[in-house]
């Protein structure tokens, strides 16, 4: 009993402060309008979404019995305001991290990794993903009308760079600022863009989120134990709170269930045969759909994801000049920038450099990392520095 | 020994992070660079309550880090350097020259409308102006853009897509208001036969001396007779030399780059104004940057000149140009669009007022027929009433915030290139009373009447007397007029045309 309402208590403050505008300014439409106002103008916690998660992960697991309460209340409190990743995630598990704050150990070499680490991140923030942002609120500045094909798809293409290395380099500086304080996170990007398909996707984006839904929300619903059609409905009831936790609008719901069909749509396909490694069409197959998923996850409202997605997929105005706005934008750096980085969609999954960059290694691999660290923390330092300020992308959720 | 490297390799890479907090609290916070103002801190409660205000609290922070204004400098160098300047005010062209952005806004795409009606002001100043006798003249000095379109870069050319034809389109309107009071220093310098490189600075917004110098060849020129300008054209020899080093604004002052560039100096250019200087009467010079190059030259070519800056005090301004025989307003290209239309180009300025204030002394000497005033209301008239009611005596209530009189132009006012205009008005608030000669715009889609084509006059509470002598159209048929600005009772006691002996 005291679960369920310790619970309540959580979704019912992130309810109030996420979603009681989105769920009364809907109400309105029904009931009449006027109710809303009382909500338009609440102030959203920073990091809401994840201190949430993470309580409500360990009530779970104190409940379940996988993990003991620490006597110190400190501990808990220590472990839900730790500040690296409160913003924009990983979300962290009492689990996994208790044994950091309960028994802490800091070495000299937590704080030269976890140096690297964040300016590895910082690099990903500033010198990608800020850049390719450019072009892509560039494109999804123009009305439907304006776009044409190209532009289209650059702002698509964009878009899909900046989320990456933006929500990516945030993790990288917040598990790089925890290795400071001698805390390790566990990883929460593995090269998503490699995967084999949107199944595997979800296990390399935002690893964190996923395993939480998974753990807490899926399993419990019964996961894959039940009947095909019960495991689809469970699939499905994921990928909406994923859409929901991400914000509350119709179109990151959309995001969520159209993400969730596709798994199913996977599952259908595979008919319970074992997933097949990456292959080109496979490759072409999860870029396409990513994409397309971001144009809906980017897009102010349904109605203009709708509209960009025709002018993508039935060459709309694919004659059209690219727009100047966007050719503005798309100066000769940005777009070597841009090119650059589509790497990401083309090297092997296995191969990831944030983790390498924490692993023990001889001493002339730290002056490597080292030097790297320099580099691309002067470059990173010029263009914050140079540039108006920059929000991340994740701080609104 | 793995401790102690990483002890060393991880305080190096911390001190990094506390650079520029170091770099503040050593130097201080940074003055306002880049030609620019500084980022204001907003208030505290709009800080809690608007996510732009802590943007800008963002802003204003990090633009006062010492660090910002070296990684700024250290950028542009590096851009600079490839030809791949882009920021917001600035774009590389071809060879290492730089374009200021600004200077394409007033040819943008789309914006016709805005764009002729800042041209109509500028030639219905000068014809007000030459119809009161007043020896005004607008030189408008020329954008870079203008004179060397070989230098801008593709990347150049994506910000001025339409400046070529819009350009063009202005040339045809001036070549269309006739030679007179408004110079297009342009055009003289697109005509120069000589390596046009040498007319502008590289990496600044202005002319070289040596661009310059032409400058004074065109004012030389104002009010002369042909033959004379044929002397100052055939004595105007004048040839480019290696001048001072200068700080290029574009490049030093707002890209905070350190390289000075040489100017190009005007060999000849004083035994020129030796030899046509000092011209008599008493001259009033209202300048921008362009002309403040030169300004040691521009007092050599008036024998009783004042050079005052288009910001100056407006006090000065109009004390200086009441008792002036001369004046000429200089502006760049660029800042025709607003700097001049809401500067010398608005009838409230000291300059408006003061071409207003000479054009009425010259209306008094005007003939006038009939009074139109009488028959207003009549349903077949001279003069109609749009959006006014009949009242009774000579009393009308307008019905809408733009009550108007459309006064027609008899067969013989439509020969003639003005017409005497003389209203007297009651009004019992403050108001404005605005006249709208018909636009001469064969090229142009707009209405007949617009804003820029316009003259506004201030109402007082009581009787007002306004004359003055509006410019006509070759083509034109009517004269609107709106007796006040909103809903307010007029009474029109007089309305009479006439033409000027």
């Amino acid at each position: 009993m005291v679960l369920p309402l310790a619970i309540a208590v959580n979704l019912l403050a992130i309810g109030f402060f996420k979603y009681s505008f989105f769920i009364t300014s809907n109400l309105a439409v029904v009931v009449g309008h006027g109710i809303e106002e009382n909500f338009r103008n609440i102030w959203l916690p920073i990091g809401i979404s994840f201190f949430t998660f993470q309580s409500i992960s360990y009530l779970v697991d104190v409940s379940r019995r996988e993990v003991v309460p620490p006597r110190n209340p400190l501990v808990f409190l220590t472990f839900v305001s730790f500040f690296p990743h409160l913003i924009a995630g990983p979300i962290v598990r009492y689990s996994v991290v208790c044994r950091y704050f309960l028994d802490p150990k800091w070495t000299s070499g937590d704080v030269f990794h976890g140096t690297v680490r964040f300016l590895h991140g910082l690099g990903k923030k500033l010198i990608v993903a800020d850049t390719a942002g450019a072009v892509a609120d560039a494109c999804f500045a123009l009305q439907p009308g304006e776009l044409g094909f190209s532009a289209a798809w650059i702002g698509a293409v964009a878009y899909t760079i900046q989320i990456y290395f933006d929500f990516s380099g945030y993790s990288d500086m917040a598990i790089g600022i925890a290795r400071m304080f001698g805390v390790r996170f566990e990883e929460n990007f593995r090269r998503p863009y490699s995967a084999a398909s949107i199944t595997d996707f979800w296990r390399r984006w935002h690893i964190s989120l996923s395993t939480f839904f998974r753990d807490y929300v899926y399993i419990p619903l019964g996961g894959n134990s039940g009947s095909k059609s019960r495991t689809y409905l469970n699939l499905l009831i994921v990928f909406f709170l994923t859409g929901v936790w991400h914000g509350a609008a119709w179109h990151f719901i959309a995001w969520g269930l159209y993400n969730g069909l596709f798994l199913v749509a996977e599952r259908l396909w595979r008919r319970g045969k074992p997933a097949a490694g990456r292959t080109l069409a496979g490759a072409f197959y999860v870029t396409v759909v990513v994409v397309f998923g971001w144009v809906l996850f980017r897009a102010r409202d349904l109605s203009y994801a709708y509209e960009y997605w025709q002018t993508m997929s039935l060459f709309k105005g694919f004659s059209t000049a690219i727009p100047d706005n966007v050719a503005q934008a798309l100066d000769p750096l940005t777009a070597a920038t841009l090119v650059l980085s589509l790497s990401v969609f083309f090297i092997p999954g296995h191969i990831t450099v944030g983790k390498g960059l924490e692993a023990d290694a001889a001493a002339r691999v730290d002056y490597v990392r080292f030097a790297y660290a320099v580099a691309v923390g002067l470059v990173a330092s010029v263009l914050a520095f140079s540039r108006p300020f920059s929000p991340f992308l994740y701080f609104q959720f | 020994m793995r401790i102690t490297r990483h002890l060393v390799l991880a305080s190096i890479l911390v001190g990094l992070f506390y650079l520029p907090l170091i770099a503040l609290a050593a130097f201080g916070p940074e003055p306002a660079y880049g030609q620019r103002p500084a980022t204001e801190f907003p208030k505290f409660t709009r800080f809690l309550r608007f996510e732009k205000a802590r943007l800008q609290f963002a802003d204003a922070t990090i633009e006062r880090f010492p660090v910002r204004k070296a990684a700024i400098s250290a950028r542009n160098r590096l851009l600079y350097g490839a030809g791949l300047i882009d920021d917001d005010r600035i774009v590389s062209g071809r060879d290492g020259w730089l374009f200021y952005k600004e200077q394409f806004v007033l040819y943008d795409c789309g914006k016709d409308d805005l764009f002729d009606d800042k041209i109509d002001r500028m030639f219905l100043v000068a014809d007000v102006a030459r119809l009161s006798s007043f020896d005004y003249t607008f030189a408008i000095a020329p954008n870079k853009a203008t004179v060397l379109p070989e230098q801008m870069s593709e990347r150049t050319k994506l910000y001025a897509r339409c400046y070529s034809d819009r350009r063009k389109h202005f040339e045809q309107r001036l070549a269309a208001h006739g030679p007179g009071n408004v110079i297009d220093h342009g055009l003289t310098l697109k005509a120069v036969a000589a390596n046009r490189r040498q007319l502008f600075l590289q990496s600044d917004t202005h002319w070289t001396m040596f661009g310059a110098s032409y400058a004074l060849r065109d004012l030389a020129m104002i009010g002369r007779g042909a033959a004379a300008r044929d002397a100052v054209a055939s004595d105007f020899a004048v040839s480019p030399a290696p001048g001072n080093m200068v700080d290029p604004d574009l490049r030093v002052r707002m890209l905070l780059l350190s390289e000075r560039e040489r100017d190009v100096a005007a060999e000849g250019v004083q035994t020129f104004l030796a030899k046509h200087g000092a011209m008599a009467g008493r001259t009033v010079v209202i300048h921008d940057s362009f002309y403040a190059r030169i300004s040691p030259l521009v007092e050599k070519l008036y024998r009783d000149v004042s050079l005052l800056h288009v910001t100056r005090d407006e006090k000065k301004v109009a004390a200086a140009v009441r008792n002036a025989q001369r004046v000429v307003v200089s502006g760049v290209e660029r800042s025709m669009l607003n700097r001049f239309y809401n500067g010398p180009h608005d009838w409230r300025s000291p300059l408006g007022q003061d071409i207003l204030t000479r054009n009425s002394a010259a209306a008094g000497k005007c003939t006038y027929r009939e009074n139109l005033a009488a028959n207003v209301a009549a349903p077949v008239k001279r003069a109609s009433l749009r959006n006014v009611a009949f009242n009774s005596g000579a009393s009308y209530a307008p019905t809408t915030t733009d009550p108007m009189v459309i006064a027609s132009l008899d067969a013989e006012a439509q020969k003639q290139p003005s017409v005497c205009v003389r209203i007297r008005l009651q009004v019992d608030a403050p108001s404005t009373l605005t006249i709208y000669p018909e636009r001469s715009l064969p090229l142009a889609k707009q209405a007949l009447y617009g804003h820029g084509h316009s003259i506004d006059v201030s109402l007082q509470v009581g009787v007002n007397t306004i004359q003055l002598i509006v410019p006509t159209a070759p083509s034109a048929k009517t004269l609107r007029i709106d007796p006040v600005a909103a809903k307010t009772e007029f009474k029109l006691l007089e309305l009479s045309l006439g033409h000027p002996n």
